[in-house]
């Protein structure tokens, strides 16, 4: 990669970074996970930057992040760990309040629900946007959305002293 | 009180605002970049060789039973029943049928496979499970989505029946294995898109939830830094667990394979 593409590919982290990065917030609901998402994703497109910049990068990354995001909680169902990793501070910071109780209902869907939820209501992708970008068909991208919204709305109705509908 | 599509769309456009990177991101990023760029070159030519001989026709191996596979051979249980018969393509439906295109090799696992997956053996009956997806290639067409499948009468995940494994790959009742499979978007004998198992070499027996080792003194693949593409699978994921041979596969990034009837 010459002069020009790295300069066209910093140019597209630029642009991508903040969108991508609240994306994997949205996902994780923590700095550290989201910042390695993030930076995996930008690596990857990186790696490959020739042969994606003339296509739609952007459309590129953000289904690499989700899928990516997708792979990492499997492996941590799967892994217990056995010692605990100290990582370095991510490169981040919170520039507004966070509704931690919202993170905390989001936290109770599974990890395709989450996905779901996230793209249509953050990303707003229609179902076979969500279906596109997870993989799946849209029967079980509309099944996913259903239950994640479905269960957000169960937890966050009590909160909000109304009746669940 | 009834939260609305709006009232869902606001709490996530607050969450949307909520960080930013800092400015070493940048950088961190481009140190990311040039980190995977060094990584081994990409060598395409194994599989392609291994197009070439098998020609256009995809030669399945001895005891396959195609007509069960277009008819849906999953058993898949609870809601996913439903379109088993019809629909061989949707999720949670798993027809494999081992195509030739080999599966000796790393660079083979990472060019050639959509996900790598844990299979049992039933204890009963000549065909196993789909228990566990422990990785899949990051732009694959297809992902196997364990949360849409339910629980079976057991209360394990049951995804699918592998009606297919290499008939030299003879299963042991209760038996663990790795496979490494491909969504096949064009099937070259006509059959409907679906899984399919790579060839020779695609399926390794597993005990206590790694890669079976013949012998204790032989090294597994080392996860996290680059891997030989050419190592044989047998001998590079020994002793390693379905992720820790996703990992492995992540380490080549290479370009995928494309259909040899495509």
């Amino acid at each position: 990669m010459g002069g020009a593409q790295d300069a066209q590919f910093a140019q597209f982290v630029d642009t991508e970074l903040t969108r991508l990065l609240n994306l994997a917030f949205a996902l994780t609901g923590d700095h550290h996970d989201a910042w390695d998402l993030t930076q995996e994703t930008f690596a990857r497109i990186g790696a490959r930057w020739d042969r994606l910049k003339d296509s739609n990068p952007g459309g590129y990354a953000h289904t690499v992040l989700v899928r990516l995001n997708v792979d990492r909680i499997r492996r941590m169902r799967r892994e217990a760990l056995g010692v605990i990793v100290e990582r370095p501070a991510p490169p981040v910071e919170s520039v507004a309040e966070v509704d931690e109780f919202f993170l905390s209902v989001l936290a109770t869907l599974s990890p395709s629900q989450r996905t779901a939820v996230v793209l249509r209501y953050l990303g707003d992708r229609d179902l076979q946007g969500i279906a596109d970008e997870m993989g799946c068909s849209l029967g079980t991208a509309k099944s996913h959305l259903s239950r994640g919204t479905a269960r957000i709305r169960e937890r966050l109705a009590p909160a909000a002293g109304g009746e669940v509908t | 009180m009834t939260m609305s599509d709006d009232d869902l769309r606001a709490r996530f456009a607050a969450l949307n605002d909520s960080v930013t990177p800092l400015e070493r991101a940048a950088s961190q990023i481009d140190r990311a970049v040039v980190r995977r760029r060094r990584r081994p070159a990409v060598v395409g030519g194994t599989l392609a060789a291994a197009a070439a001989v098998t020609a256009v026709s995809v030669a399945l191996l001895p005891g396959l039973n195609l007509p069960s596979l277009s008819s849906g051979t999953a058993s898949v249980t609870g809601d996913t029943a439903s379109y088993a018969s019809s629909e061989p393509t949707m999720d949670g439906e798993v027809g494999f049928v081992p195509i030739e295109v080999a599966g000796r090799t790393v660079g083979e696992w990472a060019s050639a496979a959509d996900a790598v997956v844990v299979v049992s053996a039933h204890e009963s009956t000549p065909d196993a499970a789909v228990t566990e997806v422990p990785w899949h290639r990051v732009d694959a067409p297809r992902v196997l989505d364990l949360d849409s499948v339910p629980l079976d009468d057991d209360g394990a995940l049951a995804l699918g029946t592998v009606a297919g494994l290499p008939s030299e790959v003879p299963l042991s009742p209760g038996a663990d294995y790795l496979v490494a499979i491909r969504w096949d978007a064009v099937r070259c004998d006509g059959e409907a898109s679906g899984w399919v198992t790579l060839g020779d070499g695609a399926v390794l027996a597993m005990s206590d939830g790694a890669v079976r080792a013949e012998s204790s003194a032989e090294p597994g693949a080392l996860t996290g830094v680059p891997a030989d593409p050419d190592a044989e699978v047998e001998h590079a994921f020994a002793a390693l667990s379905g992720a820790q041979v996703g990992d492995v596969l992540d380490t080549l990034d290479l370009e995928r394979a494309a259909d040899l009837c495509g």
